[in-house]
């Protein structure tokens, strides 16, 4: 995210139009990929990006302090959605809405065989579907966005100190479900590929 | 965990290694020093294990994209936004440029025709025109029966249908309220006064402010409509939300201080929240929420929230009017409207648009706090009977 940076610097600086696409080439498919994870339907996605955007145009002189473009993103991007949802919801209360954030994994068959890759895609499937909402989001966060967990305590709305909790609880669930669930399967798996292995 | 690595050395298969996954998905500093460890005691692995790293980075979570079209589409709606933001800016400026091109023009002609029209020998080179008109009382319409206030007085609502009007002089005057339809409070230009409801708010209502309220809140709503300006204090009730409606826009609080800019002949309307949490919603169903030291300014095609100094917009319940680079303009339309003089606006004039800033103590005498104005801006202040007279020193 190093070009995001410097693109973020110049922006701030000259308010120059190429910067600024920059930017938003770079967060645009993430947070749209990130509103429908949280439950939000495509129209509203692309209101908020189109909102967020324009907002941190218009604001630029008062976000020089911004030292990561990208967790702030991806936070205003996420209140916005709240927001707008918000506006077709005829209710009173202020509290969060969303308590789901749903995962879809691929794995680039270019890089690992296929065979393979469909094993791996089960894994970490299953691994991230015993996690909690919140605890998906925090992965997602940290694993696909490269968020701090203070950036990821922020955007979640929590404090640093539930968010320490939440992410030990997340790295707990994940080591318990190792002990728990898959071990005979993964013998099975290995037996497997040591027969493929000998028979090649 | 050790145990179930055993099994793998032999097969470089770390990427079927759970806990290699879970720590690739989801790192620590413990878990990257286990790892680091781990080479450190098996540099054999070092081949593999990087390789199965650069290989787990073929994992994406999400990865749902929008179509490049709708992308493209986007971008285009936020450049052309931002163009029509900056043309709003550019016009405004352009506007003052045009009045000054316009004055030199005027004044040239003005000066001209002078020369040839030399009347009565009086100097006539006002600028400004300002005309204090007569005095109005402010009054409560309840239950179809009309009761005049007195300036500056306040109005306490007993909740059982009466209220309690104690002036200046600390003189009382007990009412009786409408029973069953809303009262009216009309408080013309140049009074002020103030009034509590009978859950305990507190309004106070500025010069031009018509106030309708019920005698006694029943139902699970507090509810109040306002056409003009107030800084109300809501007593905190969970249970029972206040709605300020006003004009186009409503206001949702449990119990909170803000004021409440919305006269119906002025295009821009404001809430200046001071403390609570407001929750607003204008005609087109947009909701905006509030937070302490925040101003939402609504206009007829523009809704736009930001952070202020929230005395300069409550001062006024004090009896001071404080204003920081604002147009002389606006100081004056909130002086007309506070003492019930009818400023000329002509837009023309340069004078206009000149900004002050400062502190004015409202005092109940026009001429002292005008002669304060001129002094703030630079201007000579002048009265005949009631024509008032702004000239540029």
């Amino acid at each position: 995210m190093v070009s995001i940076d410097l693109s973020w610097r110049s922006f701030v600086e000259k308010g120059d139009e190429p910067s600024f696409s920059i930017i938003y080439n770079n967060h645009v498919d993430d947070l749209y990929a990130y509103g429908v994870s949280l439950g939000f339907q495509k129209e509203i996605c692309k209101d908020a990006i189109q909102d967020i955007f324009y907002k941190l145009y218009i604001s630029r002189d008062n976000l020089h302090y911004i030292k990561n473009i990208t967790a702030y993103i991806f936070k205003s991007f996420k209140h916005r959605l709240i927001d707008l949802s918000r506006k077709n919801i005829r209710e009173e209360t202020l509290d969060s809405v969303t308590e789901s954030f749903t995962v879809q994994v691929t794995v680039l068959d270019n890089i690992i065989d296929s065979e393979n890759a469909e094993i791996l895609k089960k894994k970490v499937y299953s691994l991230l579907n015993g996690l909690t909402a919140n605890q998906r989001e925090v992965v997602y966060l940290k694993y696909m966005i490269g968020l701090e967990h203070k950036e990821i305590a922020d955007i979640l709305d929590i404090r640093e100190e539930s968010a320490r909790k939440l992410l030990y609880r997340t790295m707990e669930k994940l080591r318990q479900q190792v002990s728990e669930e898959d071990f005979p399967e993964v013998l099975g798996v290995l037996f497997l590929l040591f027969l493929l292995h000998r028979f090649m | 965990m050790d145990n179930k690595n055993r099994l793998f050395q032999n097969d470089h298969n770390f990427l079927l290694a759970e806990d290699f996954i879970r720590w690739r998905l989801f790192r620590t500093k413990e878990s990257d020093e286990y790892w680091n460890n781990f080479l450190i005691e098996n540099p054999h692995l070092e081949k593999a294990f990087h390789e199965a790293i650069i290989q787990f980075n073929a994992v994406k979570i999400n990865r749902d994209q929008l179509p490049d079209e709708d992308k493209k589409d986007v971008y285009r709606t936020v450049l052309l936004n931002i163009h029509r933001y900056k043309r709003r800016r550019l016009l405004r400026r352009i506007g003052s440029v045009a009045a000054v091109l316009v004055i030199g023009i005027l004044s040239v002609l003005f000066f001209n025709r002078r020369e040839d029209v030399r009347s009565d020998g009086s100097p006539k080179n006002e600028i400004i025109v300002g005309e204090a008109l007569p005095v109005e009382e402010i009054y409560l319409i309840a239950g179809g029966e009309r009761i005049n206030i007195a300036h500056k007085s306040h109005i306490g609502l007993t909740g059982d249908g009466k209220a309690l009007v104690t002036d200046s002089t600390d003189s009382r005057k007990e009412l009786s309220l409408a029973a069953a339809e809303l009262n009216k409070l009309i408080v013309p230009y140049g009074k002020r006064t103030s009034l509590t409801l009978p859950d305990g708010t507190e309004v106070w209502l500025n010069s031009g402010t018509q106030l309708d309220f019920p005698s006694k809140f029943m139902g699970s709503k507090r509810e109040i409509s306002v056409n003009g300006e107030i800084f109300i204090n809501v007593a905190h009730n969970s249970k029972v939300p206040f709605v300020v409606r006003a004009h186009d826009m409503d206001i949702y609080v449990q119990g909170t201080s803000f004021n409440v800019s919305a006269y119906h002949d002025d295009s821009r309307k404001t809430v200046v929240l001071v403390k609570g949490k407001v929750k607003i919603e204008t005609t087109d169903k947009h909701t905006t929420e509030l937070l302490p030291n925040e101003k939402l300014e609504v206009t007829d095609n523009d809704i736009t929230k930001e952070s202020v100094n929230v005395s300069e917009y409550i001062s006024w319940t004090k009896g001071i009017l404080e204003f920081d680079e604002t147009p002389v303009s606006e100081i004056l339309k909130k002086i007309g409207r506070y003492y019930n003089v009818q400023f000329e606006s002509i837009p023309e004039i340069k004078l206009n648009d000149k900004t002050c800033s400062g502190k004015l103590f409202l005092s109940n005498n026009l001429d002292s706090v005008m002669t304060s104005v001129s002094v703030l801006s630079s201007t000579v202040y002048q009265r005949e009977n009631n024509i008032i007279h702004i000239t540029k020193k």
